[in-house]
């Protein structure tokens, strides 16, 4: 038996007398730091001394769930929860191509975590999950809280529990994050997930889409100030969490814990009010926007759907804003396509027109202008001008996509072989027609 | 004086390769050559292949030929069906792959969802493994899974590798960092564990060795909570002590099998003494030279040969060399390359490829081809320096004539007492059994980096043992620095690190410098080219500032090395001179665990600095010019054993102070050489040092002899041990040396230490 006990001795840091300062203490400057952010949280209760809720008994244990609702008439920002239809989700998830359904808002439940780390693996561990449903006219929030470790197995088995009664799971980033962490708890504690047969929305992806230009950052807690226009106030920094919870298992900053839990249902219900507003951008109505880009955005979304068409409209309408650059340029190539799927060639070529005149070389620009004389007015040499005229352009470009120029060269030399044959065989609609 | 070596045959002789019965006939009249042996070849034994293999297995087999299989496959086979754990330790090329692909091939044959672990120490061995088993997979209708996880695999194809993989294959440090900290996602390899098989096993020795225990406990657990019990299958190169070795790391029992039935080709083993030149100094020809001479005569008929060098500056020096004395036509086709860590991944691909397919003739290397890396038949191993084990060294000689029907081996010597030892004693090296592969898995450092990866893996129970141990004292002193937090009957990891990345198994810290080459252009991408990679520990000798550092026989100046950064900026010139580091250790001894008047063994603090380099010219090894370095100490816990030298019995001795100086140098030098020997290790496991005994806290002269690694692997208690045996040992040695007052052969360079060392020798008790 190695003297494990002598050896840990010498591994220990000496009591020398010399107290370390306060400064080269990281856990005590994390406390400071707590502390002044307590003084500026003055709509807190006074200190708290535990955290209050129902303690909930099942047979793996006891673990404290949090509840809250708030009725049809409440407002977080400049959303009324209580106008969520599932109509408008529904056309919201075709929109993005989700094939998953629910068929009533009751069955839609909204999910958050909060954890002891973002590292990754099994020692991870989710003390609070916090999840938001509908229930009749009222939005209710359920946050399940582990006082300690040992009460995690009640805690996800509450939650496996509750979970199997929806049909729809919503989340910000839970397809990277909050799922695959908890199924890997729900097999550390051998039970089976809940999440294996649960149709899953991450709105994080759609949110993107439709916020990211002009907007920025896409992070729940920015596209709720932004969009939703909710101030939430002093927040607790999402890098304290962890040591929050360490803190709070030594018995520490009960008061800092309660607001993790604040935090934690600001981000439920915000995430409720942002799927109310995801909803509205797909359904309203792009003129009543104020920024081009959203319209443009809107544009980028139709287009692959089955309602392109409206993208054609939006694009325009985009347009006639104040694009900034490069989306300017980005929303005429998109709608030469469009134009041409359309079959208004002539909006499509006075597009390309606009494009090849522009100052950025515009590879959809020459490219549809060529296929728009090759194709439906049968000018291959008009077209081979215009190929002609974009290599040129390329070769001043050294920052030039390699493939354009190869993309070009073989368009080229399809259209000389074609005009080779055209003006050798003017009767060429002839030979065509010769069957093989 | 002794004549001149003449290697070189008449020209008519070159290029010829039927001239090596010839060749050999003159090596053999050589006086440098100290001894010859012949091992003959050997018939296979061969037996059924056994009855309950699944159809599908046997006619694979059939269809690539093998009818029959080796004895020892046979068996290994029978003992896996049995249950049991296995070792095999049999030769280079004898089949040992078949002994662990049929148990597990028949296994999947019987349950496709059964899973294996395959583990092999490097990326290379896996890469070399995959290709074999895939074709396997592939004859056998494609419903095995085959697949390699690494650090290389790309993201989306980890979840195709956890679904589909019936046989994984990785490294123990991808086990340590990227599977077991995630056994979860890992849930179905886990449930259907049936084998792992740990390949080249005498490799987990030493550091490595002792953390590679610890993560084989931590999987244990792993194993465990998914109700799997998988058996083992190992394989070794020739150890003493493989079922030891297997046992300590798996804490498992296994069986032995080292009873080969695999043929083997005759081999022809030389022992060369580079011939002296000077008998007053004891100073003989440089062996990297002759080394060189010997390979080239070989390469120069045409004969492929593998060259190993101890290190890494001299592997690319001889590649320049040979690549100078082989590489001569108009166009010089590449027929020598160099192969070491270091170099990228691709480079190496390659240059086993080109092995492979006989484009190139030549190859260099360090240890890192000394493993059973396909490079296919190579006829000559040259062995440039004695590699420090019997182990070692009879690997090395077995690269050598896998598939050809003979085989030639040349063992080269340096001037240094182990390799002057060996080399003088052909017959001492061949009776020698090999060196014991010493693992200490409860090594403090070792084990508690473990015991926190395997917190976070699975909460700690408080009844829990780990390696057979009561964890309960590690574990309040973890939850002391606030790692884990007690809840109920176990404990809890409470941090948002990633322990298992704090933990490198091949060495205390995990760090590496970037060797990035910087050239004029106007590209970024261009001009900052990343060269290849050198540890920590390496980095200060190889790469620091002014250094030339040598890669694929082109020589690089280093012009800035970024500690803080982990880079070093190096341009390519054309020097003749190579540089070789100067470096400075302190020990001091911070607790004595067993005392016998001037011997004792305990714990040290070892300080380790490089302090300078020497310019060192290429071809006639003068020295033409050294520089001063100021880089970072690194530092070390160990244990060590020292002998003090009464103050004054030292300080009456009948010479000068810096002979005295020169004298305890000299000592210390010969007693690590010899110590190595009687220790049966690697020379490299142990440091030397000596204090003078001017500092205030250190009275009396001390010569320390220190475990090479933080932490320690237990050398130094058995070397307290046998230390009477040792030194006099080195009293012989000193004695019986040729040299006048001192030689590289027994107490060093240091003209005139030799008469000090044996007068300071006495002034020591033996016992």
């Amino acid at each position: 038996m190695p003297d494990f006990a002598k050896a840990l001795e010498q591994l220990r840091p000496r009591r020398s007398g010399k107290r370390r300062s306060e400064s080269d203490n990281p856990v005590s400057s994390l406390s400071r730091q707590l502390s002044f952010l307590k003084s500026h949280l003055p709509f807190l209760p006074s200190e708290p001394s535990t955290i209050e809720g129902d303690e909930e008994v099942t047979a793996l244990g006891r673990h404290l769930v949090i509840r809250n609702s708030c009725d049809d008439a409440h407002y977080h920002g400049k959303v009324r929860l209580g106008r969520f239809a599932i109509a408008d989700l529904q056309r919201f998830m075709t929109l993005m191509k989700h094939s998953a359904m629910a068929d009533n808002r009751d069955s839609i439940v909204f999910l958050d975590t909060e954890t002891t780390g973002i590292q990754g693996g099994t020692g991870m561990v989710p003390f609070l999950v916090g999840i938001g449903y509908f229930k009749g006219d009222a939005f209710h929030t359920d946050q399940y809280f582990i006082r300690d470790f040992d009460e995690e197995p009640s805690m996800l088995l509450a939650l496996s529990d509750i979970l199997r009664r929806f049909n729809l799971l919503v989340t910000y980033n839970g397809m990277a994050f909050d799922v695959p962490l908890l199924e890997t708890r729900f097999t550390m504690a051998r039970l089976s997930s809940p999440f294996t047969n649960l149709p899953h929305l991450d709105l994080l992806p759609g949110a993107r889409r439709l916020w990211r230009n002009g907007h920025g950052s896409c992070r729940l807690i920015a596209l709720e100030e932004k969009i939703v226009a909710f101030l939430r106030g002093p927040d607790i920094p999402g890098g304290m969490i962890p040591q929050t919870y360490f803190d709070f298992l030594k018995g520490k900053g009960v008061s800092v814990m309660a607001s993790v839990l604040k935090h934690n249902l600001h981000d439920i219900v915000s995430l409720a009010a942002l799927t109310v507003c995801a909803c509205d951008r797909v359904s309203g109505i792009p003129a009543e926007l104020d920024d081009p880009l959203d319209v443009y955005s809107l544009a980028r979304v139709m287009e692959h759907t089955t309602e392109w068409m409206r993208a054609v409209d939006y694009y325009e309408l985009a347009l006639r804003g104040e694009l900034p650059q490069p989306f300017h340029s980005k929303a005429r190539e998109n709608l030469v396509v469009l134009s041409r799927r359309a079959g208004n060639h002539g909006r499509a070529l006075s597009l390309c027109e606009d494009l090849m005149n522009h100052a950025d070389f515009s590879m959809v620009g020459y490219e549809s202008a060529a296929i728009h004389y090759e194709r439906f007015e049968g000018d291959a040499h008009r077209a081979l001008e215009i190929v002609e005229r974009a290599m040129d352009r390329l070769k001043d470009i050294p920052t030039a996509n390699r493939r354009w120029l190869s993309a070009l060269q073989s368009r080229r030399d399809r259209l000389m072989e074609k005009w080779g044959q055209t003006t050798l065989a003017p009767n060429s609609e002839i030979l065509n027609s010769v069957p093989e | 004086m002794r004549p001149k070596s003449q290697l070189v045959l008449p020209d008519a002789a070159l290029q010829k390769p039927s001239a090596v019965p010839e060749f050999l006939t003159e090596l053999k009249k050589n006086s440098a050559v100290s001894g010859y042996h012949f091992i003959p070849s050997r018939e296979p034994r061969l037996v059924d292949v056994p009855k309950q293999l699944a159809p599908a297995l046997r006619s694979v087999l059939s269809h690539r030929g093998i009818h029959q299989l080796y004895s020892h496959q046979a068996q290994a086979f029978a003992l896996v069906e049995e249950g049991k754990n296995v070792t095999v330790v049999t030769p280079t090329a004898s089949g040992k792959t078949l002994c662990y692909n049929l148990p597990v091939l028949q296994r999947i044959a019987l349950n496709s969802s059964a899973r294996a672990l395959y583990l092999y120490p490097t990326k290379a061995l896996t890469y070399d493994q995959l290709d074999d088993l895939m074709s396997w997979a592939n004859e056998l209708d494609g419903e095995v899974g085959v697949y390699s996880f690494d650090g290389d695999t790309p993201q989306d194809a980890r979840a195709a590798v956890r679904a589909k993989g019936n046989i994984v294959l990785t490294n123990p440090d991808m086990l340590h960092k990227g599977i077991l900290p995630h056994h979860t996602k890992w849930a179905r390899l886990f449930e259907n564990l049936s084998y792992i098989v740990v390949d080249e096993l005498h490799t987990y020795r030493g550091v490595f060795g002792s953390h590679v225990a610890n993560v084989f406990r931590r999987l244990a657990r792993v194993c465990a909570f998914y109700g799997s019990n998988p058996q083992f299958i190992c394989t070794s190169a020739t150890i003493a002590n493989p079922k030891e070795l297997a046992e300590q790391l798996v804490a498992q029992p296994f069986e032995l099998l080292n009873e080969s039935g695999a043929p083997s080709a005759e081999k022809h083993v030389f022992f060369y003494n580079p011939p002296v030149v000077n008998r007053q100094l004891g100073i003989r020809r440089s062996y990297v030279n002759e080394a060189k001479k010997v390979a080239a005569a070989f390469l120069k008929r045409n004969i492929p040969t593998i060259t190993f060098a101890n290190s890494r500056l001299n592997t690319e020096i001889l590649v320049r060399y040979l690549k100078a004395a082989i590489e001569v036509e108009p166009v010089p086709q590449e027929k020598v390359v160099g192969y070491r860590g270091g170099y990228l991944p691709n480079e190496r691909r390659q240059i086993e490829r080109g092995l492979r397919e006989g484009r190139i003739k030549g190859v260099v290397s360090t240890n890192a081809l000394e493993l059973g890396i396909d490079i296919g038949s190579l006829d000559v191993a040259v062995l440039a320096g004695y590699p420090g084990t019997v182990a070692s060294t009879w690997q090395r000689m077995g690269r050598a004539g896998r598939r050809s029907g003979m085989s030639v081996a040349v063992m080269v010597a340096s001037s240094t007492p182990l390799d002057q030892y060996i080399v003088n004693h052909p017959e001492y090296f061949l009776s020698q059994p090999p060196e014991r592969a010493l693992v200490n898995p409860d090594n403090i450092h070792v084990l508690l980096n473990h015991l926190k990866c395997a917190t976070f893996e699975l909460p700690f129970g408080v009844e829990e043992t780990f390696g057979g141990h009561a964890m309960a004292d590690i574990l309040e002193f973890l939850a002391e620095q606030k790692f884990v937090h007690r809840a109920g009957n176990k404990w809890h990891w409470t941090s948002e690190a990633y322990p298992a990345d704090a933990v490198s198994l091949r060495s205390i810290s995990s760090d590496n410098f970037v060797v990035v080459e910087r050239t004029a252009g106007k590209n970024p991408a261009e001009v900052n080219r990343i060269l290849g990679e050198v540890d920590y520990t390496s980095a200060f000798t190889t790469l620091h500032e002014k250094a030339i550092y040598l890669h694929q026989g082109q020589q690089y100046y280093v012009h800035a090395l970024d500690v803080a950064e982990r880079r070093a900026y190096v341009k390519q010139v054309d020097s003749d001179y190579y540089t070789d580091a100067i470096t400075y250790t302190k020990v001091k001894a911070l607790d004595t665990f067993d005392r016998a008047r001037e011997h004792q063994h305990g714990e040290v603090h070892v300080a380790h600095q490089v302090v300078g380099f020497k310019k060192i010219k290429f071809f006639t090894m003068e020295n033409v010019g050294s520089g001063e370095l100021n880089l970072p100490v690194q530092e070390m816990h160990t244990t060590a054993y020292w002998i003090t030298i009464p103050r004054a019995q030292f300080e009456a001795l009948p010479f000068s102070s810096i002979d005295r100086l020169n004298g305890l140098h000299g000592l210390a030098y010969a007693l690590a050489q010899l110590s190595a020997v009687f220790l049966m290790c690697d020379r490299r496991d142990l440091g030397a040092a000596v204090e003078f005994g001017t500092d205030a806290d250190v009275f009396n002269p001390t010569l320390y002899i220190y475990d090479n690694f933080a932490g320690g692997i237990g050398l130094s208690r058995p070397l307290y041990e046998i230390r009477a045996e040792v030194l006099t040992a080195v009293d012989k040695l000193i004695q019986s040396c040729g040299c006048d007052a001192g030689c590289p052969s027994c107490v060093g360079p240091t003209p005139g230490a030799k008469p000090v060392a044996r007068a300071i020798l006495e002034c020591v008790t033996h016992a």
